[in-house]
């Protein structure tokens, strides 16, 4: 498990058993321009306009000549630029809540207050970023590759178990499936999402089935991270589930004291730790979804639209890889999905 | 009598679901076979379904569009052979998958159909909503199917 994970699993095992009044913490849309929408848990989309709130598990898709920006209780600011899908979530229940600020397509600006409590996990398709206070832009290309750039402050980037520290002026790149790249210098110049990630689209094309390779490298770490969590989640199951039985049979004692004992030592840590793998497990499912449904699918629509008809065997190797992908999809993730997840 | 006639009559065209006609589905196909990819563009809603896929972007869509006029797609000797309204079950016409299904559930309705055509290249399925500016609205394409 990487530190950012481990530090959301403690962070969730601390605060499973607290009230979940945090839950109803939303970001409020203060500026829109153009086509942008809010696609809520249930999947529905709805129209964004100044006012709008998102609430976790929530998503802002914004359209061709679309823009919003939204600010977060705490007085954090985000801009979500054109074609791009910014979603709002956490790890984490009650006040240990943990804001998840994910970057799945397109590019986004973050400029997070300094006294926020919980520093927020910053995601995106093939990285996770822990932030101190600071500004800097995510941008996903559709390649599922990561660019991210320091503007002010410190963000440690962290992939496949590497880690990079950014500061002031400082940026990287990610590839799915990939460490970090080489940190360079921003030079007083924000790098132009347009003309990289037209690169990355590129590069695609020019080896298709190579790009659909990293993609599955990428996906099979979320994999490997959702699969060592299901031992645990059985033994933790096994274990709660006795603990139940036990505490059935204490309260036909009657045994006021015995029960609240049973409760705080054994009965509540079991369901907090059961609930910390079931949240952990969510997590990880999820990123998986979020790869699979932004970038995949762009993959699919870049080739099927170019090569609608006569293909090639090069062609015909990269669609038959992405069926079996979506094939594993479909038996290793989509049991851990529930429909509002769509 | 006459009243009630009418009051049944407006309750019946309301509740039934939108048919699409063969004439204004081969409009379609004619201009998506000419390459008239801002139209077709604005009648596709998004998010948009794709064979197994979901395109959620309308840069998607678009890039989708351009890139099959580029490639002179045509759906050629299109002939119209049935349109059904989407039911519980439309969705396998798709995919047989989790996403296909919650798409189906969430983003179609009594007035969205799947319309059938054969081509010489093989089968289309097309997802169609009702007319927008003379053209039926494309929620959905599969195909070709052999």
């Amino acid at each position: 498990m990487t530190k950012y994970a481990k530090k959301a699993a403690a962070v969730i095992a601390l605060a499973a058993f607290v009230a979940t009044a945090a839950m109803a913490q939303k970001a409020n849309v203060v500026y829109v321009d153009g086509g942008v929408s809010i696609k809520s848990t249930a999947g529905k989309l709805r129209a964004a306009d100044f006012g709008s709130q998102v609430s976790f598990g929530e998503s802002v898709i914004t359209g061709k000549d679309g823009m919003a920006e939204l600010k977060l209780e705490n007085g954090s600011e985000i801009r979500v630029s054109h074609n791009s899908v910014f979603s709002y979530t956490n790890v984490g229940t009650g006040a240990e809540s943990r804001q998840v600020l994910a970057t799945t397509v397109g590019k986004v600006s973050y400029k997070l207050n300094k006294a926020t409590g919980k520093k927020p996990l910053i995601q995106t398709n093939s990285m996770v970023a822990g932030v101190r206070g600071t500004e800097f832009t995510v941008m996903a290309g559709r390649d599922g590759s990561v660019v991210l750039e320091v503007t002010e402050g410190i963000v440690d980037v962290e992939s496949q178990g590497k880690m990079v520290t950014l500061v002031k002026d400082e940026g990287v790149e990610v590839t799915p499936g990939m460490a970090p790249g080489e940190k360079y210098a921003l030079l007083g110049k924000e790098l132009d999402f347009s003309n990289w990630n037209q690169g990355k689209i590129d590069a695609f094309l020019a080896d298709p089935v190579a790009g659909l390779d990293r993609v599955d490298a990428q996906l099979a770490s979320y994999q490997k991270a959702l699969n060592d969590l299901k031992k645990p989640y059985a033994t933790g199951t096994a274990a709660w589930e006795k603990a139940v039985a036990d505490y059935k049979a204490l309260l036909t004692t009657g045994d006021t004291e015995a029960i609240k004992a049973f409760q705080q030592a054994t009965l509540f840590p079991l369901q907090d730790t059961r609930l910390t793998l079931i949240l952990n497990m969510r997590y990880h499912a999820l990123n998986y979804l979020s790869v699979r449904r932004y970038v995949l699918s762009n993959m699919y629509l870049e080739m099927k639209g170019r090569y609608p008809l006569n293909r090639n065997a090069e062609v015909n190797a990269f669609f038959a890889k992405h069926a079996a992908m979506l094939a594993k999809y479909e038996t290793v993730i989509v049991p851990e999905l529930n429909p509002n997840d769509y | 009598m006459i009243v009630a006639t009418i009051a049944f009559a407006s309750v019946s065209c309301a509740s039934a679901p939108y048919v699409q006609k063969e004439k204004g589905v081969l409009k379609l196909v004619s201009l998506i076979n000419e390459g008239g990819v801002s139209e077709v563009e604005g009648l596709t809603p998004t998010p948009f379904a794709l064979d197994s896929e979901t395109l959620y972007l309308e840069s998607d869509v678009s890039t989708f569009w351009k890139n099959l006029k580029a490639a002179s797609f045509e759906m050629t000797d299109a002939r119209f052979v049935e349109t059904e309204p989407v039911g519980p079950d439309s969705y396998k016409t798709f995919a047989d998958t989790f996403d296909m299904k919650n798409f189906f559930e969430k983003y179609t309705g009594k007035d969205t159909s799947i319309v059938s055509l054969d081509t010489r290249d093989g089968r289309y399925y097309l997802l169609l909503e009702r007319k927008v500016q003379g053209y039926p609205k494309v929620r959905g394409l599969k195909g070709p199917v052999k």
